[in-house]
């Protein structure tokens, strides 16, 4: 995720003289031109009227060799992970300078793009440079591990001159038997309890002692984009094949970085302190036009809605729910009440984490079943909850379901997707009833869509 | 507005990023920002002028070249209590359509003969 975001930020300074020289250009000129390549989101220099530690020649220096020898300061505010990215090549161009790293808070960061999306930004500025890649070679066991620990659902592989030569997804694994079910139940399992840990453990003992490597599974049709298309191209694509994260590749063939669904769900973001009738602000009062059509980010929500959406009741036993949620490609399930309001949601993940320790290993064999395309039984003590009574759907659902109104802007529900982390948000009426889900695909659509004509 | 007077106090920086040729109802964005902070007895309020930048949309403006230098980079910097500053981010926000807008805590040290904090 490149573009910067409202909350936490960070504010590098970099203090540097005018005159400072780097590979024959001015050092502040150069870095500003790298900043920009890497697409950061903004950056300001400004000029000292004097100083000193700032730069090569200022301490020592008796002669003026450049019309100013002032000290200029570059202030760039992005996110740490991105700063830190940076600061490597930033040290070793800054030499003799210094640079500070401070924490801000980022109140408000506003473009633009009221009237649109910018749709003509391009994927290098959004784009995410760092991916852990994997070579040809590399054992299968290194790249489950990677995998699981990696950002991203998928694993470029490389030769030693960076050349793109396939790639590995989560997807790929499970389906060469290598990896016993999805990336986030494994890594959730992990963390629960030691028996369900050890049980996710003999799981990939599988691909622990496979003495296949990376080329044997990489898939070698990859779709690719390159660095100077647009987002709404990439958008395209995503919409198109149906996959989240598209490798970016220039002319050489050479990696240069990954673009996911969020880096460009991010795009359509802006300020939550900015409410929509502020938008006005500085245009003239007295235009009597009517209202344009809305810009495609302030469509309701129920435009971009999918009804088609598992459901079950806070009184659906246990084993349905599990058929249901091993059935459903949403790979979710929705719990409404008699009136058809939302009480909660359902993953694997909830499943897992809700019910006893005990009875985690045998839940957990049974999705791998499923997970194999084998329906797995899951045993009749698990079905049960500690009272021993028959376990039901509100006893292992996610109480915390983030929900959207159905009236409410499509840009809203971009905001609560990203800040809560969701994938896929619950879409109710003004009477809380389930009308269908809006997912992370779904509003992909709204890069590719035209703008309405004004 | 009276305050009482102390050594040391937290307080707020923020810091405002946008384009000198930015406008508000016909008038330079940064004279009216601080106008308004006067209005609010803002404590520090400062412009500084960049001599190059760039934003989100990737144009750079820079002094170097004459034709891109009449919208070179502002920054304002505005200082105050973290109660004075609460009080004045709607406004700010309201006039920050494009930009930037940071907050970072500080602690505010007056000097003997200056106004209190």
């Amino acid at each position: 995720m490149s573009l910067l975001r409202q909350g936490k930020a960070q504010l590098l300074t970099i203090y540097l003289s005018e005159s400072d020289q780097w590979q024959g250009k001015n050092v502040y000129i150069a870095i500003m031109q790298f900043l920009r390549q890497q697409g950061c989101a903004g950056a300001t220099v400004t000029r000292a009227i004097a100083g000193y530690g700032a730069g090569a020649h200022l301490h020592t220096q008796k002669e003026w060799r450049w019309p100013s020898d002032a000290p200029v300061i570059i202030q760039v505010v992005d996110q740490p992970a991105r700063l830190r990215r940076l600061l490597p090549t930033l040290q070793e161009m800054v030499q003799g300078g210094l640079m500070t790293l401070q924490d801000i808070e980022v109140l408000k960061y506003a473009h633009a793009r009221r009237q649109g999306i910018s749709r003509k930004l391009l994927v290098r500025q959004i784009m995410e440079t760092a991916v852990t890649t994997v070579r040809r070679e590399t054992p299968v066991a290194t790249v489950v591990e990677l995998l699981l620990q990696a950002p991203f659902r998928v694993l470029p592989v490389v030769d030693e001159q960076q050349h793109l030569l396939g790639i590995l997804s989560a997807g790929d694994l499970i389906n060469a038997g290598l990896l016993p079910m999805r990336r986030g139940l494994i890594r959730t399992a992990r963390d629960l309890d030691t028996r369900t840990a050890e049980t996710v453990a003999s799981s990939l003992e599988v691909a622990q002692q496979s003495p296949r490597t990376a080329h044997d599974i990489m898939n070698q049709q990859v779709q690719t984009i390159g660095p100077d298309q647009s987002i709404r191209e990439a958008a395209q694509i995503l919409v198109e094949t149906h996959i989240r994260n598209l490798p970016v590749v220039n002319t050489e063939g050479t990696l240069l970085g990954i673009l996911t669904r969020a880096d460009l769900l991010q795009t359509i973001r802006t300020s939550p302190l900015m409410s929509p009738d502020a938008s006005s602000g500085t245009q003239p009062l007295t235009s009597t036009s009517p209202l344009p059509n809305l810009p495609a980010q302030q469509q309701p929500v129920l435009a971009y809605t999918n009804p088609d959406v598992v459901t079950v009741e806070e009184e659906t036993p246990f084993s349905e729910v599990i058929d249901a949620l091993m059935t459903t490609p949403l790979k979710r399930v929705i719990v409404l009440d008699g009136q058809s309001r939302v009480k909660g949601i359902i993953s694997d993940v909830d499943v897992l984490s809700r019910i006893q320790e005990e009875d985690r290993p045998s839940v957990l064999e049974a999705l791998m079943a499923w997970a194999r395309g084998k329906p797995g039984r899951i045993p009749t003590r698990a079905l049960r909850g500690a009272s021993g009574k028959a376990r039901v759907a509100a006893e292992v659902m996610n109480q915390e379901v983030v929900t959207i109104v159905d009236t409410a802007p499509v840009q809203e529900a971009i905001e609560h997707m990203m800040a809560t982390h969701r994938k896929v948000l619950p879409v109710v009426d003004q009477a809380g009833r389930l009308v269908g889900v809006v997912g992370r695909f779904d509003l992909l659509r709204l890069l590719v869509e035209s703008e309405p004509t004004l | 507005m009276t305050r009482k007077p102390s050594m040391l106090r937290s307080g707020k920086r923020i810091r405002l990023f946008f384009a000198e040729a930015q406008e508000w109802q016909g008038k330079p964005l940064y004279q009216v920002v601080m106008e308004q902070m006067r209005q609010h007895g803002i404590l520090v309020a400062i412009i500084i002028r960049g001599i190059e930048g760039f934003g989100p949309k990737h144009h750079l403006s820079t002094a170097r070249f004459p034709d891109s230098a009449d919208n070179l980079p502002i920054i304002i910097e505005i200082v105050d209590s973290d109660e004075q500053i609460e009080a004045i981010l709607p406004v700010l926000d309201r006039l920050i359509q494009r930009g930037m807008m940071t907050m970072a805590p500080v602690e505010i040290v007056t000097g003997s003969q200056g106004k209190s904090a």
